[in-house]
């Protein structure tokens, strides 16, 4: 606590710092977002390295009100192997996610606390060993709060600092909204008390606890993308073609084969002839991947993420057959 | 309550993240390339059937192959055979060859001269039917309803009509350079069906046929002098069309049928005029010093485009049908010539010269997207398909080292600029004009 406390009482020693950042919030949120957390951190970093030979704690930017749950570890291990797990520990997980993919390998509870990254076991360990001490320290700074609103409080992120105190909070979740819209990866800020049986959705797999989403790479859709387009046969003459957008479900089985396909702009393709012409090639293009079997496009899913069916059991295709041009 | 408001604020605006978003892929462009399609000679039921069956299957399979966006898979790969129209395709047998489409189809001799026809069309891949019918129609009919099958096919899997089921009137030419005779000459749009409609006495030219499929109007000089006339197909009989005092040509009818435009020469000037068929009564729609001809109408009658050269370059300008609102659309380098409105109203197409070469193009009827789709030392006179796909036009060749003209032959491109091919006529050819889908009449 007194690190904490330390740390604030350095930042009131930055006047000019606050306002900047305090105004910069008022106008900007997402860009105060952005570089709030990117002082922060720095200045934690700095912070933490020179209390480091005190054998002293750091204190994060986001604290998370960790009083009446325990931290279930974030891993990329299978969802039932995750579920064994928590079995065996507790029966309420709090899903700390803040990140995305990208972030998750190393996001392991002491990554978004100013520690070093990693996959390791030992440092996820670690990690949580941190975040149970951290937890104990901060119990009286959060405890006021929570007695004033004890559901709020068990749900929310406060953040750190003595500008914070007097920041509206509503502004903090709009910049939290904000960063989401803008992909920073803060798609899951809240502490969410989460059910056993619902922890097969959960972390890497997508489902609650993060998007499928943000799990698939940009390159694996564009992989995607790129063998339907070959698997698609346009007529370019068609007339009004290059307004055409068409808008395909796909549903999937499980081994990653076509279940069925629907053609979604079904008022025009009803309508238009020329569209149900363009439709019909899309639809086909679906199929004709389908039956390359190992080469199929669809092949990545049970491959790669075989055990987030529920996220990619139908896809949404959207043709469109000049962006591209026609080859 | 207000901390309420914003709390409940706060999770509406946050719910559409929390709800589990689809996962969507873009797919932008394609591939294009001839649609592979199996058609197994239709089945028949007896061996007179199997004649017939053989003959229509190859005049569908000649008529979709000659588009250029359908490509028949040889048959010795088929992997199933159908003894009846009933019989239902095995899927996964047309797959492993790779079809996309499928056309099943049966003949029956019902009497002596009559016989039905039933085909069915299959997308392949996604196991659907997607088109079926039965004619019956006289034996001596058999290639036009072979050629209504072709156009079923080619509408359901392009969406747009077919074009199979036409005619085509032309310009036959014979004789030496120096006399030549000039006669005009229908064909089915495959060439076949064959017949010269005038004796060569008089020179033809610009033949354009009417809506309603009954009449060719032309331009011909009788006494040497250059009259526009109407030639019925069904009795033989010619007119010429009004009384004029100057020389008339470039007629084409609106899309109605129930007028005629052409340009009339007249001192020196030539301006655009219009003929109601019913009444004879003329309207002068364009009065300027310059030389304006080729109109052509919109499909739907409203517009009407020309070639002027009041800008001092023969280019191209649109004008309402009434002669108003007169509007240059082509502004590209060399002179502009012979447009003509696409039946589907999406492009115009016209005769361009630049840089000693001649090319036939399309535009948007704004002047905007020009793109050339064939080139040659003398192509001219495009005339649209009437689904507004194809654009016929006629290829001269150069002269040889003595000076003798080039051959003119008629040839036919798609409008994405592919698939050029010549039609073949038993002389030499040119001004070739396009029909009405036949079935439509």
């Amino acid at each position: 606590m007194g690190l904490r406390l330390n740390f604030f009482m350095r930042l009131r020693h930055y006047p000019f710092l606050f306002k900047t950042v305090q105004s910069a919030f008022d106008h900007l949120p997402m860009v105060m977002s952005v570089t709030l957390h990117a002082a922060v951190v720095i200045l934690l970093t700095c912070d933490f390295v020179s209390e480091k030979k005190e054998h002293a704690l750091s204190v994060p930017v986001f604290v998370v009100d960790l009083s009446k749950v325990q931290i279930a570890e974030m891993t990329n291990l299978p969802p039932k192997l995750m579920q064994t797990n928590q079995k065996k520990k507790s029966k309420r997980t709090v899903n700390t996610s803040a990140y995305s993919k990208a972030s998750s390998a190393g996001r392991s509870g002491s990554s978004a606390r100013g520690g070093k990254t990693g996959k390791s076991k030992t440092q996820k360990t670690a990690g949580a060993v941190l975040e149970k001490e951290l937890n104990s320290l901060l119990k009286d700074i959060t405890t006021p709060k929570k007695k004033d609103k004890p559901s709020a409080a068990s749900n929310s992120i406060k953040s750190g600092g003595a500008g914070a105190a007097t920041e509206d909070p509503f502004k903090t979740l709009l910049a939290s909204v904000d960063g989401i819209k803008n992909g920073m990866g803060y798609a899951d800020m809240k502490t969410v008390e989460t059910d056993p049986e619902e922890m097969t959705t959960e972390g890497i797999e997508g489902g609650q606890g993060g998007s499928y989403m943000q799990e698939l790479s940009v390159s694996e859709k564009d992989m995607i993308g790129i063998k339907l387009r070959e698997c698609w046969n346009l007529d370019p003459g068609v007339r009004g073609v290059q307004d055409m957008l068409i808008e395909i479900r796909v549903f999937l089985n499980r081994e990653g084969t076509v279940k069925d396909v629907k053609i979604l702009n079904k008022a025009r393709y009803n309508k238009d002839t020329a569209f149900r012409s363009v439709a019909e090639s899309a639809r086909r293009a679906v199929y004709i991947c389908d039956k390359k079997n190992a080469e199929s496009p669809f092949k990545i899913f049970p491959e790669h993420y075989g055990q987030s069916y529920d996220m990619w059991q139908t896809l949404l295709l959207r043709f469109n057959p000049f962006d591209g041009g026609v080859m | 309550m207000k901390k309420s408001f914003l709390c409940a604020l706060f999770f509406v605006v946050l719910m559409p993240f929390s709800l589990r978003a689809e996962l969507s892929i873009d797919i932008t462009g394609a591939h294009s390339e001839p649609m592979a399609t199996g058609l197994p000679v239709f089945s028949a039921g007896g061996e007179q059937a199997k004649e017939m069956a053989e003959k229509i299957s190859q005049v569908i399979e000649s008529d979709l192959e000659s588009s250029g966006l359908f490509r028949i898979l040889d048959p010795l790969a088929y992997l199933q055979t159908f003894k009846g129209i009933e019989d239902a395709p095995v899927f996964v047998d047309w797959q492993a060859i790779k079809a996309e489409a499928l056309i099943q189809g049966h003949i029956d001799y019902l009497s002596e001269k009559q016989i039905r026809v039933s085909v069915r069309l299959w997308d392949v891949y996604a196991a659907q039917e997607l088109y079926s019918a039965t004619l019956e129609i006289d034996n001596k009919g058999w290639r036009r309803a072979a050629h209504m099958i072709a156009d079923a096919v080619y509408k359901r899997i392009t969406g747009e009509e077919g074009y199979f089921d036409t005619r085509i009137v032309y310009i036959a030419e014979t004789g030496t350079p120096l006399n030549r005779i000039k006669r005009l000459a229908i064909m089915d749009q495959d060439g076949e069906n064959h017949q010269f409609l005038t004796d060569g006495l008089n020179l033809v030219l610009t033949p354009r046929f009417s809506p309603n499929m009954q009449q060719i109007t032309y331009l011909s000089f009788y006494k040497d002098t250059p009259r526009v006339y109407l030639f019925d197909i069904e009795t033989g009989k010619q007119q010429v069309v009004g009384d004029f005092p100057g020389m008339t040509f470039a007629p084409r009818f609106s899309p109605d049928g129930h007028k005629l435009i052409m340009s009339m020469a007249e001192n020196g000037n030539t301006d655009i005029f219009e003929l109601d068929l019913d009444t004879r009564a003329v309207k002068q729609l364009t009065n300027s010093a310059a030389i304006e001809t080729s109109p052509s109408y919109s499909p739907d009658g409203k517009k009407i485009v020309f070639n002027s050269d009041r800008s001092g370059a023969q280019q191209l300008y649109v004008m309402d049908s009434n002669g108003k609102n007169v509007k240059r659309i082509s502004f590209g380098n060399g002179r502009y010539a012979t447009p003509v409105w696409s039946p589907r109203g999406d492009y115009i197409a016209f005769t361009k010269m630049a840089g000693g070469k001649f090319y036939i193009g399309v535009m948007f009827p704004d002047g905007k997207g020009e793109r050339l789709v064939a080139e040659g030392y003398l192509v001219e006179a495009p005339t649209w398909s009437p689904n507004g796909r194809i654009l016929m036009y006629f290829r001269q060749e150069p002269p040889n080292r003595s000076g003798i003209p080039g051959a003119t032959k008629i040839y036919a491109v798609d409008i994405t600029g592919y698939n050029e091919r010549r039609l073949i006529t038993p002389v030499d050819a040119s001004d070739p004009a396009w029909s009405p889908l036949l079935s439509n009449h």
